[in-house]
């Protein structure tokens, strides 16, 4: 083990050793590890994904806003429409070639060919008992499968931005809005995240949610679920969403069962803020993600291999995917969040993904009244491994980085010189997001390189609860050697300390 | 029936003479312009037209459902600057993501939802076009405008300005198909529609009719003849968008439960189980009531004058009522003859199977 200490950033007490960190000149594996290609949509088609899955055969099966779920061959490269006319089909499963799950705006649907031509012919509702107010922000999401064949959807709240439809669907509760502008749940269960058993009975899940354009489920059966930044969310977050907690977003509280607190926009924000779950991982505006959408899960993965239990979740603002990294701290999970792939060809809106059986990521692009582009990618792995952050893992008194190839040094204090570390809050509060606050730089006290030139160790002394750890790698390799690094920023939420 | 697209360009177009209209008359005095937002990131009004130092008032209301500010910059800059608010990265927020740039002229900070914030300056002295765009991260590629200042009030043609959005100029009448197939009745749209619940289906029939089946409140829910929907206000995630029905609707359904089991409380909460697509493309809707399973199929009459609703019942031991419309512009019929009243008993034998005929008129 090579150590290096130091009293503060400023003072440096070590050795002659020059270091730098590179990738390491004797591995074989040099070039991109990654390929972005671009898919021709029929023509005619309006290419706003709205979903996305890959059949067991390796044909995708994708939905657009307009109602179509058409499945791509990639071999033949030819494209064949399944079903048309749903209601701005958000979600997606793809059961086999004759059967999928569709998540549309009214309800839970599964979508057969019952005659064996390719074309869907029997569409059976699986869940519709949720209210709609006709409002044009009612997404819905999902779904994703437990071990258990459990189904979990979501719920987005209603915009405050738009208004309701004379008609309603479902029971109305008008104590689900706030009397300042904020996403409201008037209908139930918006806001919600809900469980559909095997045999179809329906639980309501967990509540909180603001803006759920994402649900994953983890290795063990850990239910994932992404919110957008806005009114009670002070950054994008991913959430461990657990039965019966609820999320941080007032409005859904509402449809509780057994609900007597009056609105729940009036609630003290103390009360608010002590009833909620706090998030597994915060995505730091504007330097992360400022729109997350679907997670994947990355499960035996060839290419990927370091990456085993991590997570690649879309970006809608940038042509961006990120990357997550959970851990286990006491009984909480938490992790890292740092940029997986930048630019390289690929596209804004990155609205859904989904892994093909070959390991190839598909992308599916929308910009349907946000920020984005359309249309459909495929990143495939050329089984080079990127240079990058396999792992950031929480220690009693700091972090430790372990890369995906060994580090090479020159000089230590300029390798200090290029690792800032900062860390800042967010406010939960109704106002639309939150300012990073109580911001200021972390001193790294001490540092050590071990296991192979792989683990870098930062001991910051005490760990602040609560907070955001956001480490800056910028411009490490700026002096003498080639930048092989592919994530430069990467931020980890502080729920718990070890 | 007017297309949508060109209504929305037309009354834009009102608009923006309005706005023109009213500079001219105010002269010299201060023009106040009225900014919201719509949504998919677009200021109400993409343009409008200001003499050199005339006094600018400009309020912005945030109709939006997030943040959005608005900096008036110099010609030729918008993206400059949009890139500069977009590097001060984390700092952004802090700074309402307005850049310390020498390109931007007056702003107006961030304007919270429902919030409305207002700006006042005098316009340039030199000619141009200023663009005013909101800064906030990726906003600005999508949403901005331009101020035109001249003594003239020229602008060039709406569909020809380059420094309005794209959105924002005006439509073609597309000819273009609106989905990647051609659209052969019979077909349908899950969409939202007035007249129905938000889990509306409606349904293009061949011979110009059309109908909408209720799947919230499990029922047919009203029918018209001639062009059928324009959906391109929802299509573009417009707020409080709906289907706009292009054709003449010619029944209504007034019966809340149009089957009516004798037993069982009307106000029972019917189960939407789905529909098949049957006959080459027609939906037979399937719904629960208590036990009883109804399944309703309905195609045009074989002279296109009317719709024939064909049901099966099953799991039935009681009779039913078929409830319906006694209309002006229809006459049901069952069995050929026409039928009275606004309902029809029959026997568990008889609703097994049965249909009718909602005939327009003549």
């Amino acid at each position: 083990m090579r150590k290096i200490r130091f009293n503060s950033t400023l003072i440096f007490i070590g050795s002659l050793l020059f270091w730098v960190l590179s990738s390491c000149a004797d591995q074989p594996t040099s070039g991109p590890a990654y390929l972005v290609e671009d898919i021709d949509l029929p023509e005619g088609l309006t290419g706003e994904v709205a979903a996305i899955d890959v059949l067991p055969d390796g044909r995708v099966v994708a939905a657009f806003m307009r109602g179509e779920v058409m499945v791509y061959d990639p071999v033949a490269k030819s494209w064949h429409l399944f079903a048309s006319g749903l209601h701005e089909p958000l979600g997606l499963m793809a059961i086999n070639e004759h059967e999928i799950l569709v998540m549309q705006l009214a309800e839970l649907t599964r979508v057969k060919d019952t005659d064996g031509d390719n074309k869907a012919d029997l569409f059976e509702t699986v869940y519709d008992e949720f209210g709609m107010t006709g409002n044009y922000h009612e997404f819905t999401y999902g779904p994703v499968k437990d071990g258990k064949g459990n189904l979990y959807v979501a719920l987005n709240t209603s915009s405050s931005g738009g208004g309701v439809s004379k008609e309603l669907r479902g029971n109305t509760n008008p104590l689900g809005k706030s009397s300042d502008r904020a996403m409201f749940s008037t209908t139930p269960y918006r806001g919600w995240v809900m469980k559909i058993s095997p045999k179809g009975k329906v639980t309501p899940f967990a509540s909180g949610f603001r803006s759920p354009n994402g649900l994953v489920m983890g290795e063990a059966d850990q239910l994932y679920v992404t919110d957008n930044q806005g009114d009670w969310v002070g950054s994008s977050s991913l959430y461990h969403v657990k039965k019966d907690k609820f999320y941080g977003h007032p409005a859904s509280l509402v449809w509780t069962k057994g609900w007597n607190m009056g609105n729940p926009f009036e609630l003290p924000l103390s009360t608010l803020d002590s009833m909620r779950e706090k998030p597994a991982v915060i995505f730091p505006h504007d330097v992360i993600a400022n729109s997350p959408s679907q997670p994947v899960l990355i499960k035996n993965h060839k290419a990927l291999m370091a990456f085993q239990g991590q997570y690649l979740v879309g970006e809608m603002n940038k042509p961006r995917i990120v990357r997550v990294m959970m851990e286990q701290v006491g009984d909480v999970m938490q992790g890292a969040v740092t940029p997986f792939l930048d630019q390289h060809g690929l596209r804004k809106g990155n609205n859904r993904l989904a892994f093909a059986p070959d390991g190839s990521l598909w992308i599916g692009q929308s910009d349907h009244g946000w920020l984005g582009d359309r249309g459909i990618q495929r990143l495939s792995f050329t089984g080079n491994t990127a240079f990058d952050i396999q792992q950031m893992s929480l220690l009693r008194d700091g972090f430790a980085l372990k890369f995906t190839k060994p580090l090479q040094g020159k000089d230590p204090q300029e390798l200090l010189a290029h690792i800032k570390i900062k860390k800042y809050r967010y406010l939960y509060h109704q106002k639309y997001g939150s300012p990073m606050v109580d911001v200021s730089q972390v001193d790294i006290h001490e540092m050590d390189l071990s296991t192979g030139n792989k683990v870098l160790t930062l001991n910051l002394g005490e760990m602040s609860k609560g907070f955001v750890y956001e480490v800056q790698l910028d411009s490490i390799f700026s002096k003498n050697s080639v930048d092989t690094m592919t994530s430069k920023v990467i931020a980890y939420t502080l729920k718990e300390t070890r | 029936m007017k297309n949508l697209h060109d209504l929305f360009s037309s009354v834009f177009c009102c608009m923006v003479m309005v706005c023109t209209m009213t500079i001219a008359v105010a002269q010299e005095a201060a023009v106040e312009i009225k900014l919201s937002v719509l949504p998919g990131m677009q200021y109400s009004i993409p343009r409008f037209h200001v003499k050199p130092n005339q006094q600018v008032k400009i309020m912005l209301e945030n109709t939006d459902d997030m943040d959005h500010n608005l900096l008036i910059v110099n010609p030729g800059s918008r993206e400059l600057v949009v890139k500069q608010a977009a590097a001060l990265g984390a700092q952004g927020m802090a700074m309402n993501y307005i850049p310390k740039s020498k390109d931007v002229l007056w702003s107006i900070p961030i304007v919270g939802v429902g919030k409305v914030k207002s700006l006042s300056f005098s316009a340039p002295n030199k000619p141009g076009v200023y663009p005013y765009v909101c800064s906030l991260p990726g906003h600005g590629f999508l949403m901005f405008g331009a101020m035109y200042v001249n003594d003239t009030g020229k602008m060039p043609a709406l569909e020809k300005d380059t420094h309005i959005p794209p959105a924002s100029r005006v439509i073609k009448n597309a000819n273009g198909a609106d989905h990647p197939y051609p659209l052969k009745p019979p077909y349908y749209y899950r969409t939202y529609i007035e007249g129905a619940s938000p889990a509306a289906i409606i349904v293009r029939l061949p011979g110009d009719l059309a109908f909408c089946w209720d799947a919230g409140t499990c029922g047919f829910r009203f029918a018209w003849q001639g062009k059928f929907v324009d959906q391109q206000a929802i299509w573009k995630g417009h707020k409080d968008a709906k289907a706009e029905i292009l054709g003449q609707v010619f029944y209504t359904e007034q019966a809340g439960s149009p089957i009516e089991i004798v037993g069982i409380d009307p106000k029972l909460q019917k189960k939407f189980k789905g529909y098949k697509l049957v006959d080459g493309g027609y939906l037979e809707f399937h719904y629960q009531i208590g036990q009883v399973h109804v399944y309703e199929t309905l195609k045009e009459s074989s002279d296109a004058t009317g719709i024939i609703r064909a049901f099966r019942v099953t799991n039935l031991k009681q009779p039913l009522y078929f409830n319906f419309t006694d209309g002006d512009q229809t006459t049901y019929y069952y069995q050929g003859k026409p039928l009275a009243g606004n309902r029809m008993e029959l026997s568990p034998d008889q609703a097994k199977g049965f249909s009718v005929l909602l005939k327009i008129k003549q």
